[in-house]
């Protein structure tokens, strides 16, 4: 855990620096589409930044001045399959933005929704050394949390301290300057695969790009489209991609569960392309244009024509009712909407106070969604859209543009984790030297 | 799916004959198949080809995104837009000066450019037009000023021209225009001399102004003005007029006015008569002289001088010749 807290707290400073420079570029690697968004920092808004948050989470700090799309590549499940393909596809998006914005950015934060990501809920405990709760007593609190033995090839992602308890007070979300004598914290570890997150980070640096902070999707999208009593008395958002759905809870203005479910629009494509015999563009296309869940009588009338160009007339000329399509579309969303339903079970969503439920992402578009998802997850079901950002175009406001836009959010202003306090040093004396060695070894 | 093999009802089978001849018919300039390309045989047999899309890879190649980024980082960018302009030009700027050769041959080449276009006929002068003065006066003009023409109109300094009419005498005021065509127009305005003072040898015509406005070779190049002489005259001009005026009647034999003493004035004429006027109201002593002279005749008698100095009592003075003559009459008698 040691080299990827020294890793986080470089992708914290060039995020730092990056703001200093006033640019940053945000990169969602999705499975059916690359978005690339510049933000430029207001450095006046920056300074009043620093004496206190701005109104909702300092979002008016930036402004979007590029904003890029490009058909994903070599991307499977929101995990990068073909490393050459998905880097020419994120030069396409990320040169797109900079010729729109006319300026250069060298500062990247990316997120993605694949790896399989796994939630670990932790609690640690200390002893405060001064009376008060000082920001190493922080430290060490986090530091004390025993980590659970998630494997070799997992690295973490997000460790955010969740909740802080000082003595007999339960709930605290910032501590510091309160005078106790036990602290403990309950810590959320999200961890993801680290061969995926390391094929992303080389074709970042591929792209001439520095890497100033890696988020998972999940979380991204919830801070764009959940608001603020949502994210407070607990909600969950999904966001279904075009090739996995996330998963994330909230409770208390923290995340507090995130998982995914390795199914998206990509496989109701797919399901309808050898459903129909037709080509995939082709059906991506009769899914966006007559997709839907939920079949009226009217459906059985309304034919669709399905051009095909195999040189076959009878297989060209082919027609379908829309009751068809639904017929197909329908049963893989229900079974998005299941392994959901499981994944929220097993993180006891119904155990907390609010059971709202958002949806978001591109295929959340279909018609008649809302109802089907209140059907299976719950009553409480909302389609969400991110929120709006200064500079966004209208083209990029839809629910297919969350991550993206809490990106850009949580770049304004990240959530504190734990390579934001000063861990204690566990292990002094031979470290130092060894680490100038590391230094020198990965740097010449 | 039970709708895959929809057919569209088919109401009669054309023979493959029967439909080429048609299609013949349709398309007269049929070409073997060789010859034409898939699309028209498509369009000829009612076949749809797939359709050729021609892939092309939106992504930017490496070579050309590190371009883009570099060209977008503003020190190259500013680099290649000022720096390197500037360089150029600065360098360029040094070899001229520095290369007294080139820098000749630049000149000359400039200056030729200049004459050349100089010497077009559209900015030619080719006359001169003087309005607004006498012949004599402008051929005077078109004298002093020694233009050849036609002359280029850069080569003219209108002001200088302008200055050097204004400075003859005879010039009141004068403006100058070049008007198209290559004219040269001289708009003037003379002096009107209004009388002749006779300043020592020298006769001076003389403006309402006061202004000279031109010299006398002789008396008799014009008659038609007054002459006056004698030392003050210049400043009793209007005395002088208005004595002129009651003159009218012997205005024949006038020849001018002298001022005598610089205090008052003699009248002079022909046959070296004179009136001596008085200083204080003369005109009154000339219309005197006048009456004497319309009933008798006074002035044309052998007379030299009528002495009007004394108003209540004139003096005549004969000539020697009549004197002799009285004398040898008395001495008759």
């Amino acid at each position: 855990m040691n080299t990827l807290y020294e890793n986080q707290r470089t992708m914290r400073q060039k995020r730092r620096a990056a703001l200093q420079r006033g640019v940053v570029a945000i990169l969602d690697v999705g499975t059916s589409k690359i978005v690339c968004m510049i933000l430029q920092f207001d450095p006046s808004v920056q300074i009043n930044a620093s004496e206190g948050i701005g109104a909702i989470a300092n979002h008016g700090s930036f402004r979007v001045i590029g904003v890029a799309k490009t058909r994903s590549r070599g991307v499977k499940l929101g995990e990068i399959t073909q490393m050459e393909e998905t880097e020419r596809a994120i030069r396409t998006a990320v040169q797109g933005a900079q010729k729109m914005a006319n300026i250069r950015v060298d500062h990247v934060m990316v997120c993605f929704s694949g790896a399989q990501p796994k939630s670990y809920g932790l609690a640690g405990d200390v002893q405060v050394e001064t009376g008060s709760v000082t920001n190493a007593d922080i430290g060490r609190v986090l530091a004390s949390c025993d980590t659970p033995n998630f494997g070799e090839d997992r690295e973490t992602i997000h460790a955010m301290p969740v909740n802080f308890a000082l003595d007999q007070n339960p709930s605290l979300s910032d501590p510091r300057g309160q005078i106790g004598h036990l602290l403990s914290v309950d810590l959320h570890l999200l961890t993801i695969d680290a061969r995926i997150l390391r094929n992303l980070i080389t074709c970042i640096k591929r792209c001439d790009l520095e890497l100033a902070g890696v988020v998972s999707s999940a979380y991204a999208s919830a801070i764009s489209s959940l608001v603020e009593d949502e994210q407070e008395l607990g909600a969950a958002c999904i966001d279904i991609g075009g090739g996995s759905t996330s998963v994330s809870v909230f409770l208390r203005k923290q995340m507090i569960f995130a998982d995914s479910v390795r199914i998206g629009g990509d496989h109701v494509t797919s399901d309808l392309s050898s459903g129909l015999q037709i080509p995939r563009n082709t059906a991506e296309r009769i899914k966006t244009i007559h997709g839907g869940v939920i079949a009226t009588s009217m459906d059985d009338r309304e034919m669709i024509d399905v051009d095909g160009q195999t040189g076959d007339w009878d297989h060209d000329r082919r027609k379908f009712t829309r009751s068809e399509i639904i017929g197909i579309i329908r049963p893989r969303i229900e079974e998005i909407l299941e392994e959901v339903y499981h994944k929220l079970q097993a993180a006891r969503f119904d155990t907390l106070p609010s059971q709202r439920i958002v949806l978001t992402g591109g295929a959340s578009q279909i018609p008649g969604m809302e109802g089907l998802a209140s059907r299976i997850l719950g009553q409480q079901v909302r389609l969400g859209r991110p929120l709006r950002v200064h500079g966004l175009p209208q083209a990029a406001t839809g629910p297919d543009y969350a991550a993206p836009v809490g990106l850009a959010l949580y770049a304004a202003h990240p959530q504190d984790e734990c390579w934001d306090f000063d861990l204690p040093e566990r292990r002094m004396g031979a470290m130092p030297m060894k680490r100038a060695m590391q230094w020198v070894k990965n740097n010449w | 799916m039970q709708s895959m093999n929809r057919k569209e009802p088919q109401l009669r089978r054309i023979s493959s004959i029967e439909s080429i001849n048609k299609r013949k018919q349709e398309a007269p300039n049929i070409a073997p198949l060789g010859e034409i390309s898939a699309e028209k045989i498509g369009r000829l047999f009612g076949q749809k080809t797939p359709e050729r899309v021609i892939k092309t890879d939106p992504a930017p190649s490496k070579i050309k995104y590190k371009i883009h980024r570099m060209w977008l980082s503003p020190i190259i960018k500013r680099t290649i837009c000022f720096g390197l302009p500037t360089l150029l030009m600065f360098m360029f700027g040094t070899y001229f000066l520095s290369n007294d050769n080139l820098r000749l041959k630049f000149n000359n080449v400039f200056e030729d450019a200049k004459l050349n276009i100089q010497a077009r006929p559209e900015f030619q002068i080719e006359l001169m037009k003087i309005e607004g003065a006498s012949e004599a006066l402008a051929m005077s003009i078109r004298k002093s000023l020694k233009l050849n023409f036609p002359v280029s109109s850069f080569k003219l300094d209108l002001l200088e021209l302008k200055n050097k009419i204004q400075d003859m005498q005879e010039v009141k005021s004068a403006s100058l225009f070049l008007r198209p065509g290559g004219l040269l127009e001289v708009d003037l305005i003379e002096r009107i001399p209004l009388i002749i003072w006779r300043n020592g040898s020298s006769l001076e015509m003389i403006d309402s102004e006061g202004e000279i406005s031109g010299i006398l070779a002789s008396r008799l190049d014009r008659l038609d003005l007054p002459l006056f002489a004698g030392d003050g005259a210049k400043e009793y001009i209007l005395e002088a007029l208005n004595i002129y005026k009651v003159a009218e009647p012997i205005s024949e034999r006038l020849r001018g006015l002298r001022r005598m003493g610089d205090r008052r004035w003699d009248m002079i004429l022909d046959r070296n008569q004179i009136i001596q006027l008085p200083e204080f109201e003369p005109i009154n002593a000339l219309k005197h002289v006048l009456v004497l002279n319309s009933s008798q005749n006074i002035l044309s008698r052998d007379i030299v001088t009528i002495d009007m100095r004394d108003t209540s009592r004139p003096v005549l003075r004969l000539s020697d010749a009549a004197n002799e003559i009285i004398r040898t009459s008395e001495l008759m008698e």
